[in-house]
């Protein structure tokens, strides 16, 4: 191995080291409380919610569009579920697929805005999710609704796999098909092209419209993912929810995109960011920090992170 | 004719840009499309290539009449437009824009793959067939010569099965050897049987490679003639217009 394909090695895994090293430091201090088992296994189960999120992102991120309104998406589905199975008494099996459509819905509404109107999706995105946070808290009555259908718990937090709740697996899966889709298929190089050069592609061929729509939609359907997962972990839908998980995700994704494929929004890239921000978060609180640590631990990584990212696409515009 | 546009009428509001445009392409032709900026040649490869509809006129490839509603309906009938700045993506690897929309597959446990290595490999045959040396395949397009550019937006033509090139000034803005090298190109385009529309300010470029030349002014095609039997001297009076005051002096 040379040197220059050492550094590339470095640069790839460079973020799964930092997050070993937190887990020395944190597990050196607090070995009893922060280095257990259980303790890892409840944050893989809890954040496999957040990681849904980011992988959500990374689909409109590449196609060059930002999806603001996913934590709402998710917001709204966790409270349909919730809604329709304690109050209106459906069975879970039957509400999953409501749930998809709805959020497939909006991915369609931020689109048909977006590519219509010829308005940048930050701004649609936005409007749009404010707009879905309303009338979640209009149906909910801003009420947390508990009762949900024990079924959907065990089937998210409850049941687990080598001491992992199922939830992770999950997203674990979605994860590799993300990765499917955007290594390895003709349309993640048609969202990677439709990202880095619209009118190129268009004028080559492409159907940008129609695969910045797709992205919209696998966007929503994500989101709507996460919000069923989100009820199922803590048994009840919290018209607030969502919020708290947006800048997390958009932290995750762009530093994911340091890693494993630098340069790149990539699924890898964005489980391991996820991971690395909750241990980090999660070693914090067990020292005894406060929740001001959220703000700081994410906002931070979220500017630290496109700091390095246009590093890194600095460099590789220098070297190759 | 492999193509033929009878008639082409495109207005812009008010502006008529484009007035009952005839214009056609013979098998194996390097056609040079010359004409004053706002003459109307870009707004008439934009409808060759499917970028914009003709408001009046039809469009025949190959015999048979076409209406292109995208970029792709052309690409799919073997036109592929080169154009000037917006051939290739530049924060792309060579391979992936020479294989954007026709990429190879492998079924892995019956599930599609894309097949980098053929791609890689065809890519590297499609680049020595027509002699075009780049740094690395893999590298970004923007980090490569005008030249070495031109190239790969040309085996990108060829690995779509092109039939007709349209090359939007790919001589601008070219260090001299790499004039040359895009000249040759062409050369290699026809020798392969393929059709090539050649806009061009440059009349040099334009004589060396074409076998006829069409001349466009104020949004017509006023003259087509065979680039052997006639003169950069015509050539550019009739770009100019200098040949409407002779007539009407005399």
């Amino acid at each position: 191995m040379n040197l220059s394909s050492l550094g590339n090695h470095v640069e790839r895994f460079g973020l799964v080291l930092v997050w070993l090293a937190v887990i020395a430091i944190f597990g050196a201090m607090r070995p009893d409380t922060f280095l257990t088992w259980s303790n890892f296994s409840s944050i893989f189960g809890s954040e496999a919610v957040l990681v849904i999120v980011t992988l959500g992102l990374v689909i409109p991120l590449t196609a060059g569009d930002f999806d603001l309104s996913i934590a709402q998406t998710l917001t709204f589905c966790s409270m349909l579920t919730g809604l329709l199975s304690a109050r209106v008494g459906i069975p879970i099996e039957a509400i999953i697929p409501i749930a998809l459509l709805a959020g497939a819905a909006v991915g369609v509404v931020n689109g048909a805005i977006t590519l219509y109107f010829r308005v940048h999706s930050l701004i649609v995105t936005l409007g749009v999710g404010t707009f879905l946070h309303g009338i979640t808290l209009w149906m909910s009555d801003s009420q947390t609704i508990s009762g949900v259908e024990r079924a959907l718990m065990n089937y998210v937090i409850i049941y687990r796999i080598f001491g992992i709740p199922v939830s992770f697996y999950y997203a674990i899966l979605l994860a590799a098909l993300v990765w499917y889709v955007l290594s390895y298929t003709a349309f993640g190089q048609q969202l990677l092209f439709t990202g880095r050069g619209r009118e190129v592609g268009r004028l080559s061929g492409v159907a940008v419209g129609r695969v910045r729509m797709a992205a919209f939609v696998a966007s929503g359907v994500m989101g709507a993912i996460a919000g069923i997962l989100y009820t199922g972990t803590t048994g009840s839908a919290n018209p607030n929810s969502g919020t708290t998980l947006l800048l997390p995700a958009f932290a995750a994704a762009f530093l994911g995109a340091t890693c494993i494929k630098p340069g790149r929004f990539n699924a890898w890239g964005s489980v391991v960011a996820v991971y690395f921000l909750v241990t980090g978060i999660n070693g914090l609180s067990v020292l005894g920090f406060r929740t001001y640590v959220h703000d700081l631990f994410y906002g931070g990584a979220l500017v630290v992170a496109v700091m390095v990212s246009q590093l890194v696409s600095g460099r590789k515009e220098r070297t190759l | 004719m492999v193509f033929r546009m009878s008639g082409i009428v495109k207005r812009f509001g008010g502006l008529t840009a484009l007035d009952r445009v005839d214009f056609e392409v013979a098998p194996a032709e390097v056609m040079a499309l010359v004409g004053d900026n706002g003459a109307g040649k870009s707004t008439l490869i934009k409808t060759m290539s499917g970028a914009h509809a003709p408001d009046e006129g039809t469009i025949e490839m190959e015999g048979q009449e076409v209406r292109f509603r995208s970029p792709q309906e052309a690409w799919d009938r073997g036109i592929a437009t080169i154009y000037q700045e917006l051939a290739l993506a530049g924060k792309m690897t060579v391979v992936d824009n020479i294989f954007l929309g026709r990429e190879i597959r492998k079924p892995i446990l019956g599930i599609p793959f894309l097949n980098r290595q053929a791609m890689r490999k065809r890519t590297g045959e499609l680049l020595s067939q027509l002699d075009v040396h780049v740094p690395s395949i893999d590298a970004w397009v923007e980090s490569m010569s005008g030249g070495q550019r031109q190239g790969v937006a040309i085996a990108r033509a060829l690995n779509m099965d092109a039939r007709l090139i349209i090359m939007d000034e790919p001589t601008a803005a070219l260090a001299v050897a790499e004039v040359r090298k895009v000249l040759d190109f062409i050369t290699k385009l026809r020798a392969q049987g393929k059709s090539v529309v050649l806009i061009s300010h440059n009349i040099q470029d334009v004589f060396e490679v074409s076998d006829r030349i069409s001349v466009m002014r104020h949004g017509r095609c006023i003259a087509v003639r065979e680039t052997k039997k006639t003169t950069p001297q015509e050539i550019i009076g009739l770009i100019t217009g200098a040949h409407e005051v002779r007539a009407a002096a005399s």
